[in-house]
């Protein structure tokens, strides 16, 4: 079965007129899950019926992609892989390797284009593709490798 | 009078002379074949003795944990350029305790429609001429105790070119022309994320894949072009509050990841020696 895709609500599109342009535009995904198998995420613009056969063009909204390279499990013992955060501000351990990342796909260009449209909003799907693991084992969900806390879209001046 | 070198006077290198990384799919043979040496008897020692394959390789993922450059914190994420270079550093080291010449070959990933390249022949080939195996092809897992569905050794999914992970070298253009050191990291860790996805099998798994000796090959490429952002942007790396951080377990701080003059090594794509006449 293929993993699950997300499909976000209508984000808002940065004004352009009587402003200055911004010079660079970036999808922002918050906490995003490691800790299972590793993917490569395909990031479409309104086109939420994407899906993983379909084609990586602009044609078909295709924006960027990413990839997640996952722990594919945990090896330790009970709790190894629960994220301990610092006990005090003397902890100068590093970050639990368990915590989520983050990633950031630019999409200064397609954009532009959608507001050149006159568009206003946009819908993001991300369709994640699993990794060949050529047999070996991985743990974790593999009917919902993506996941994340937050979406943003985010934009930069000069 | 001539004095007449042989090619195969490989001297030793010059003492107090940085050594040169070399392209993988540049190497000629001796080259690799020392390579595949050093690897070969790396791989010879038990997994806890601290000069071998297995427990360099163990300091990535499974049993060591020390890569922190996943986390989304600004303090894990940021030392990612400067936690691989310390790895690679002393992983080469060890290397050349075992042949002193080697020095640690970069495997370059960069898409070129007209010359599709993937994995290196030095890499794929799973048995060399002599009939024994290709140490670059296959590495065992030795992590005790085994869990169940744990791999033995390592594996590659059969995958080709994918233009989908590999930047094009126009995309690393851009990527080199990007001024902010953090910018640069973030999106340069991208793209290395994109090619352990696209290799599968355990280059896909944080917990094995400095098991695969494309790993070091795959790191190596990224600390080159961190080496070569830093000749197009000089200072700029790293803030202040990093330097003196320590890079566990690699007895080094960011500090003295900056400078690969000072530790020893440069990028360069070919270089061979021949002896002098004193």
């Amino acid at each position: 079965m293929a993993p699950a895709l997300y499909t976000s609500p209508p984000m808002s599109l940065p004004l352009q007129t009587g402003v200055k342009p911004f010079y660079r535009a970036d999808l922002l995904f918050y906490g995003v899950d490691q800790t299972g198998p590793s993917y490569r995420a395909a990031v479409f613009f309104d086109n939420p019926n994407a899906n993983q056969d379909t084609p990586e063009d602009a044609e078909h909204g295709f924006a960027g992609r990413f990839a997640v390279f996952g722990k594919g499990g945990c090896y330790g013992d009970e709790g190894h892989c629960i994220p301990r955060g610092p006990q005090h501000r003397f902890d100068r351990r590093p970050p639990h390797p368990a915590l989520p990342t983050m990633k950031v796909v630019r999409v200064t260009d397609r954009v532009r284009a959608l507001i050149a449209q006159g568009q206003s909003d946009v819908v993001v799907t991300v369709v994640p593709t699993l990794a060949d693991t050529a047999g070996i084992a991985v743990e974790g969900d593999l009917e919902r490798p993506l996941q994340f806390e937050q979406l943003g879209l985010v934009t930069y001046d000069r | 009078m001539t004095d007449t070198a042989t090619v195969t006077d490989v001297p030793q290198h010059p003492a107090g002379t940085v050594r040169h990384r070399l392209s993988v799919a540049k190497l000629n043979e001796q080259q690799l074949d020392g390579y595949r040496t050093a690897i070969t008897q790396a791989g010879q020692f038990t997994p806890g003795d601290n000069r071998g394959y297995q427990w360099f390789a163990g300091q990535h993922g499974i049993p060591g944990n020390f890569c922190q450059h996943h986390t989304q914190s600004e303090h894990g994420r940021r030392f990612f350029l400067p936690w691989h270079r310390a790895y690679l550093y002393f992983f080469e080291l060890a290397l050349q305790d075992l042949v002193p010449d080697v020095t640690q070959p970069w495997w370059d990933w960069t898409y070129d429609d007209q010359n599709p390249i993937w994995i290196p022949e030095a890499y794929a080939v799973d048995g060399l001429p002599d009939g024994t195996p290709n140490p670059l092809f296959r590495q065992t897992i030795d992590v005790r105790p085994r869990r169940a569905g744990q791999p033995q050794a390592t594996v590659r999914a059969d995958g080709g070119p994918d233009p989908r992970a590999q930047p094009t070298q126009d995309d690393l253009e851009t990527l080199l022309n990007e001024s902010d050191f953090f910018t640069f990291s973030l999106q340069l860790e991208d793209i290395h994320d994109g090619i352990h996805v696209a290799v599968g099998g355990t280059m896909a798994n944080i917990a094995w894949a400095a098991y695969d000796p494309l790993f070091f090959a795959h790191h190596t490429m990224i600390d080159r072009l961190w080496s070569m952002w830093q000749d197009r942007h000089g200072a700029a790396g790293p803030t202040d509050d990093m330097l003196g951080e320590a890079l566990p377990p690699w007895h080094m701080t960011v500090q003295q990841t900056l400078d690969v003059d000072t530790l020893g090594y440069t990028y360069s794509a070919t270089s061979v020696r021949v002896p002098g006449n004193v």
